[in-house]
């Protein structure tokens, strides 16, 4: 009778074994299986053993006794003579059990050892000793092994730079093979990388060597050593950068990889690479391989250009001269892996800000070519072009076919993410800006309305308020379907929140291209009563009458001295906003309600010493307000009272044809 | 209507600008980007390394090292960013034995590899006594065999 079979019809009540005598217990088998689907990495899977508890089973002489809470009903059933049977049988398998748990490989297959382990969800003391030990097993063989290596390597290093540096250079292709499997442990590689000697002569077997084994074992043996700060710095130190970068020209594809990698790598983590490889001739030959054809090759020069060149000019001018941008924007069109895509992207953003660079790129079709990817699933990929877009977009105003471009660019601004948006709606107002296409085009697929959402959904958020009135501004003027978008902005209830954005926390910036909306929405008749019954014309005047006085202040504190030519508001001249205030008044002034509530806003005084402002833009808006308020006997008179009669009389007889204004 | 105008009608409406934007990136986070790339550095010497060990450029004739798939030396040239360096290289993977299976047997491999040490000692005490160079060749090639074997061991 097996013991496992008898264990099925008793109840276990003692020790540590709680699980009651509702356990339930399967057969050896049922029961092996049960714990091996809660057992741990390691174990064999067989039972290692609670032996050192069974054995108080039988009552004996066993020290474990006293742990077991026996049940005296246990034993019912059960001769001494059977007891005496399982416990021997427990007793001789016991090292089987140990030895599971610790040397599972030593164990023949198929072999049964009986387990111990009562409860499934308890390990027995052998059990839980099985990991630790195979860990502690495995630690020591990797000591010794590493302690093999360590010793190998020192004895053999100092031999391996004397072969290294030897005149056959069969004998340094040999050495340098040893050294690159050497590199390969990192026991060894430590020693290495501990051996100024050692590296130098294996720069030195780059450099001198036209042996493709040499090359490729001492190229292999510096992408091991690159893995580690020590070991870049090792190389930094014995000049293997201008050596790497030879190596940039070599036809072996295998040279080459080991090369761009540990470049990568210097570039990334050791400091003052980045020099070395611009003085190297780096860049020049990294655009070079720009026209390799395999992806993941062509991501990390890529990614090794995007690093030389951020912040530094002088890389960007470099990597201009070498055709950099036709071969970038080449990429962009041509490949559709994520990653190279996305690091090609970040090389065109850095190039973007660079001046010289700008043009190039949108010559090259940078724009169409950014414009393929603003679908794609990759969040990173769309924004790096769309950086990279906004960037660019002062520069595209006169390019053609960007009209994919464009209804991407409304698409987007729908999205969740804020950089998108923002990018979106920047990259809109400066390619609407005097392009009367892409105006018209914008309209067309629904800019407008899109617009007014975005501003409505942004709040107080300036960075897309800011831009996305801009784009409106230049929606709303100079094309044919001008006067449609003047009324879209109206049907989508563009116009209340459009004039809240004149009062605070709005900066000078996000106001100026609020008044330069509200100029061109004037421009539309239907505009004006809902303009004035949001309090559009008390706003602008307040405006005004700030920056008059401040202008008026700055003045006055200047006289004497240079002429106050302005200062700046967060880039803001207040001069504009009094010209933008004064030309939104006077387009709102040729409607008789509104011309009523600005003759109340006592500002006729101002606009009088307008005109003899010293900007003639300023002078031209002023008499134009005076003219439509003068349209009115009330408003007339006022202009009387102020003694403007005679200056505008003058104007209106001015030899200057930019300042006539002609009477209704 | 009506109107004032100086050259043309749309001329009342504002002017038109372009804001130049300068957005070349956080230095921090491009750095941070960069790094992200060490699987495709890996997979191309990964790569690189099969195409060697297929084309029979490997460099010794010994067969354990046409199999670099599950070596530790040539299936894996690079470390994960979870994997221990320690466990990387050496003769024995900590953990790789599977449940019940009989994994490669430690105690002969120690054996194997203190025989080479000591065989490679011998090597490089001959080669600093006499420094013929014909010798030193042969020494090289018997060594490499040695290191190559040591290598693969894990493989079997």
């Amino acid at each position: 009778m097996s013991y496992m079979q008898t264990n099925q019809n008793r109840s276990i009540s003692h020790g540590n074994y709680q699980g009651g005598p509702d356990l339930p217990m399967g057969s050896a088998k049922e029961q092996t299986l049960m714990w091996q689907q809660n057992s741990y990495m390691g174990d064999s899977g067989i039972h290692s053993g609670a032996a050192t508890q069974v054995p108080s089973l039988s009552g004996k002489e066993d020290e474990e006794m006293e742990l077991l809470d026996l049940d005296q009903g246990y034993l019912q059933g059960f001769t001494q003579e059977q007891v005496d049977e399982m416990n021997n049988q427990l007793n001789q398998t016991r090292s089987q059990r140990v030895r599971a748990a610790m040397f599972p490989e030593t164990l023949e297959e198929g072999i049964e050892i009986p387990s111990t382990q009562f409860d499934s969800q308890q390990q027995t003391a052998v059990q839980r000793l099985a990991e630790p030990s195979q860990m502690l097993k495995h630690a020591v063989v990797n000591l010794i092994n590493y302690q093999d290596d360590a010793d190998l390597a020192t004895r053999a290093i100092p031999e391996l730079i004397k072969l290294l540096n030897d005149e056959d250079q069969v004998v340094v292709s040999q050495a340098a093979m040893m050294v690159h499997q050497l590199s390969k442990k990192e026991a060894s590689r430590h020693a290495i990388m501990n051996s100024p000697q050692m590296v130098a002569a294996l720069v030195r077997a780059i450099s001198n060597s036209n042996d493709l084994e040499t090359t490729k074992g001492a190229v292999g043996t510096l992408h091991k050593l690159s893995h580690h700060r020590q070991g870049l710095l090792a190389i930094f130190k014995s000049g293997g950068i201008p050596a790497l970068v030879k190596l940039l020209s070599s036809p072996v594809e295998s040279v080459l990889f080991y090369a761009i990698t540990t470049l990568h790598n210097l570039l990334l983590h050791q400091d003052g690479s980045k020099m070395a490889v611009r003085l190297a001739g780096g860049l020049q030959k990294m655009v070079a391989l720009l026209q390799r054809n395999n992806v993941k090759f062509l991501a990390i020069v890529t990614d090794c250009l995007q690093i030389l060149a951020y912040g530094n000019q002088e890389s960007k001018l470099i990597i201009l001269a070498s055709q950099g941008p036709i071969e970038l924007v080449r990429i962009m069109r041509s490949y559709d892996y994520e990653k190279l895509l996305w690091t090609t992207s970040r090389v065109l953003k850095v190039l973007s800000v660079c001046s010289s660079n700008k043009p190039a790129i949108v010559e090259a079709g940078g724009m169409q070519a950014l414009a393929m990817h603003l679908g794609n699933s990759s969040q990173r990929l769309v924004q790096n072009c769309l950086w990279t877009l906004r960037n660019l977009s002062d520069a595209a105003t006169k390019v053609d076919g960007l009209e994919g471009l464009l209804q991407s660019l409304v698409q987007v601004l729908a999205s969740s993410d804020v950089n998108v948006v923002t990018c979106a709606a920047g990259i809109l107002s400066n390619l609407t800006c005097n392009n009367q296409r892409n105006k018209v085009t914008v309209c067309q697929v629904g800019g407008v309305d899109a617009l007014v959402r975005t501003i409505v959904n942004a709040g107080d958020r300036e960075e897309i308020t800011e831009p996305a009135v801009c784009a409106l501004r230049h929606l709303t003027s100079r094309h044919v379907e001008s006067e449609m978008a003047q009324n879209a902005v109206r049907l989508n209830y563009g116009i209340q929140i459009i004039v809240k954005l004149l009062n605070p926390p709005s900066r000078w910036p996000l106001v100026k291209a609020v008044i330069g909306l509200i100029r061109n929405l004037a421009l539309c008749p239907a505009n004006h009563a809902p303009l004035r019954e949001h309090g559009a014309i008390h706003h602008l005047v307040q405006l005004l009458m700030r920056a008059f006085q401040d202008t008026q202040r700055r003045a006055s504190v200047a006289s004497g001295g240079n002429q106050a030519s302005g200062t700046y508001a967060d880039g803001v001249r207040m001069e504009e906003i009094v010209e933008g205030t004064v030309g939104a008044l006077h387009i709102l002034a040729r409607e008789s309600h509104n011309r009523a509530i600005i003759r109340q806003q006592s500002v006729i005084p101002i606009f009088v010493q307008l005109l003899f402002n010293d900007i003639e833009n300023i002078q031209r808006v002023a008499a134009g307000v005076l003219c439509e308020l003068a349209a009115d006997k009330e408003g007339a008179e006022m202009i009387e009272q102020e003694g403007a009669t005679a200056p505008l009389t003058e104007l209106l007889h001015c030899r200057r044809r930019t300042l006539r204004i002609g009477r209704r | 209507m009506p109107h004032v105008s100086s050259s043309g009608g749309d001329d009342l409406g504002s002017t038109d600008e372009v804001k130049v934007f300068k957005d070349e990136g956080d230095g921090e986070d491009e750095k941070r980007s960069s790094e992200n790339l060490t699987e495709e550095k890996s997979s191309l010497i990964d790569l690189r390394t099969r195409a060697t060990e297929k084309s029979g450029g490997s460099y010794s004739s010994n067969k354990h090292a046409s199999r670099p798939d599950h070596s530790p030396v040539f299936g894996k040239v690079e470390p994960g960013p979870h994997t221990s360096s320690f466990n990387m290289g050496y003769l024995v993977s900590p953990y790789g034995y599977t449940n019940g299976a009989a994994g490669p047997i430690p105690v002969s491999m120690i054996a194997v590899s203190f025989v080479s040490v000591n065989l490679i000692y011998v090597f490089f005490n001959d080669l600093n006594v006499g420094y013929d160079i014909n010798i030193a060749k042969n020494k090289l090639i018997v060594i490499s065999c040695i290191v190559t074997q040591r290598s693969s061991i894990s493989n079997t």
